[in-house]
């Protein structure tokens, strides 16, 4: 009853005409919306445009339909060459395996490493130069932007052939991701604990070091693990283009059909994949605490 | 009478957004003194006591803080002068993230510049033992240890005092320091701050807008209304109703809603 009579209220409020009979105030009631509405011609347009484009390129690459129905009978060819997978080459391919994460993993240290003081230039609080700050994001944005597959190529054409090339592809990969989720951590960090050493007199580095870092450590720490993460899916692939590790084992074992090889590869890189993921959550479930993890709502 | 540490004259402070915050402030202090300084939200406190360090640049009129004439001094002058100035803020802020020594030893900063000091680990041992003295002045010696957060909000804001002590300051801002605190923890900060500040002999100026507290510590009460000094008195004269008519224009706005 109560609701009703504010119901009613604030439709007089709204200036409809009030009347003391609550059930008579329906009758002045707006029509609903309409179920369905025109959709906008902006919305129309970009459909039009996926759709086209979809068309277009069906029509120009020319596809070869037989092929696509000659796909299962290859992937049955390789299902039953693949099973069982082979483990005569397994120790050499667990060497290649460990090396493919020592890539990620030093890779990602060196790239951890050089965000911190890229992010501290790019973040607009702490940077000592506006422009500078822009600028900083524009290189970090680039990095970013540039697949892993594509800096190894690059830094194998520069260093050569093996290793080296994946550990500076990967170390550039996450300079550009770890190098712009610290500088936005840095730039949420909390006013008063810098305006308060500001205030004491100290300088600009002690600033820095003692209130900003602190702050957004917890936050480093959870981004390089999810690094950790990202670097030895990347790794594995990186082989591929001459980069050093599993991924050019995987190459030739399909390239000589060996399928049997190719699928031991295949499980061993999801093995390690999984694990990996399992240590970094276990880690930051360790570091928020239980207090953090248990149920809020 | 000894000549003020600091002295307003005719201080305006109009923001860009043409808020006018103070409109003609006249204040000086002398070395020593305690002021409170009251007044509802939004009556010019904080933005009399930032213009005093430069933290909000005056519009107009003069401030001289310690002999530094604090409108036309130059950045090194004013953080030369900031050293001076030991703040206690009503949000507190420490470094939550560290230990209770790091953050008293942070108040050495400006007076020692050696980058050892940035965490107690590797801090000099002469400002360690400092800050266990100034640590066991506000009767916290025995969490030096312990990661600030893990601490309740009335022993962070005696930290908070003791880092500044660390900073051997001459005049201490204390902006609404027990606002955020419930009362027996407010009192108990209240009691420490007053107590410090006279055995050092430092000048405090303290706002507040808790009536009850500005009673029970103000000597000298300095009201600020609509950004111009309503009263300048002791607070044994003020009678009651005056400090409640402080209020009353904000009480309005509250009823009226």
């Amino acid at each position: 009853m109560r609701s009703e009579t504010s119901q009613s209220s604030a439709h007089g409020a709204h200036g409809y005409q009030s009347t003391p009979h609550v059930q008579s105030s329906a009758v002045h009631l707006p029509a609903p919306p309409p179920r369905l509405q025109r959709p906008r011609a902006s919305t129309l347009v970009i459909l039009a445009v996926v759709l086209g484009l979809a068309l277009h390129g069906l029509y120009r690459m020319d596809i070869d339909y037989a092929r696509l129905l000659r796909g299962p009978e290859n992937i049955w060819d390789f299902v039953t060459g693949a099973i069982p997978p082979n483990t005569e080459r397994f120790s050499t391919l667990s060497e290649a395996m460990l090396e493919t994460v020592e890539i990620a993993l030093i890779g990602t240290v060196i790239g951890v490493v050089l965000s911190v003081p890229a992010a501290l230039l790019a973040a607009q609080n702490t940077t000592p130069f506006l422009p500078l700050a822009y600028a900083m994001r524009f290189v970090l944005t680039t990095l970013r932007a540039i697949p892993d597959l594509v800096w190894a190529l690059i830094f194998v054409m520069a260093v050569g052939l093996g290793p080296l090339a994946g550990i500076l592809a990967i170390a550039v990969d996450v300079l550009g991701f770890a190098g712009r989720f610290f500088a936005e951590r840095i730039e949420e960090v909390e006013r008063g604990p810098i305006d308060a050493l500001r205030s004491t007199g100290a300088g600009g580095i002690a600033v820095v070091v003692d209130a900003v870092l602190p702050a957004a450590f917890a936050s480093f720490t959870a981004t390089s693990l999810y690094c950790v993460e990202k670097s030895i899916r990347g790794a594995t692939v990186l082989g591929m283009v001459g980069a050093g590790g599993i991924g050019g084992e995987l190459t030739t074992a399909f390239n000589v059909r060996q399928f049997d090889t190719a699928l031991l590869i295949i499980l061993m890189i999801l093995a390690v994949v999984l694990l990996a993921e399992q240590l970094s959550s276990m880690v930051r479930r360790r570091m928020l605490g239980a207090d953090q993890l248990t149920r809020a709502v | 009478m000894s000549t003020p540490v600091i002295d307003v004259r005719g201080l305006v402070k109009e923001f860009p957004n043409g808020t006018r915050a103070l409109s003609g402030v006249d204040l000086q202090v002398t070395a020593g003194e305690t002021v409170v300084l009251l007044g509802a939200n939004g009556s010019g406190k904080s933005t009399l006591q930032k213009c005093l360090t430069k933290l909000v640049r005056p519009t107009s009129g003069t401030v001289e803080v310690l002999g530094t004439e604090v409108c036309t001094a130059r950045k090194r002058e004013i953080s030369a002068l900031r050293k001076d100035v030991g703040v206690v803020f009503q949000k507190i802020n420490l470094v939550r993230e560290l230990s209770v020594l790091t953050n008293v030893i942070h108040g050495s900063l400006g007076r020692v510049s050696s980058s050892r000091n940035w965490f107690a680990c590797s801090a000099r041992s002469e400002q360690r033992e400092e800050a266990m003295e100034a640590l066991e002045r506000v009767g916290l010696a025995h969490v030096a240890g312990r990661r600030v957060e893990q601490l309740s909000g009335g022993q962070q804001q005696r930290v908070a005092i003791a880092r500044m002590l660390m900073q051997q300051p001459r005049v201490v801002l204390a902006d609404e320091p027990v606002a955020a605190l419930d009362p027996r923890a407010g009192r108990a900060v209240m009691d420490l701050l007053w107590e410090v500040t006279e055995e050092q002999g430092l000048t405090l100026i303290c706002t507040l807008h808790q009536l009850e507290i500005a009673r029970d510590y103000g000597s000298r009460v300095v009201a600020l209304r609509d950004g111009q000094i309503d009263m300048d008195t002791h607070m044994s004269r003020v009678a009651e109703e005056e400090l409640e008519g402080l209020y009353t224009a904000e009480d309005e706005v509250l009823h009226a809603l």
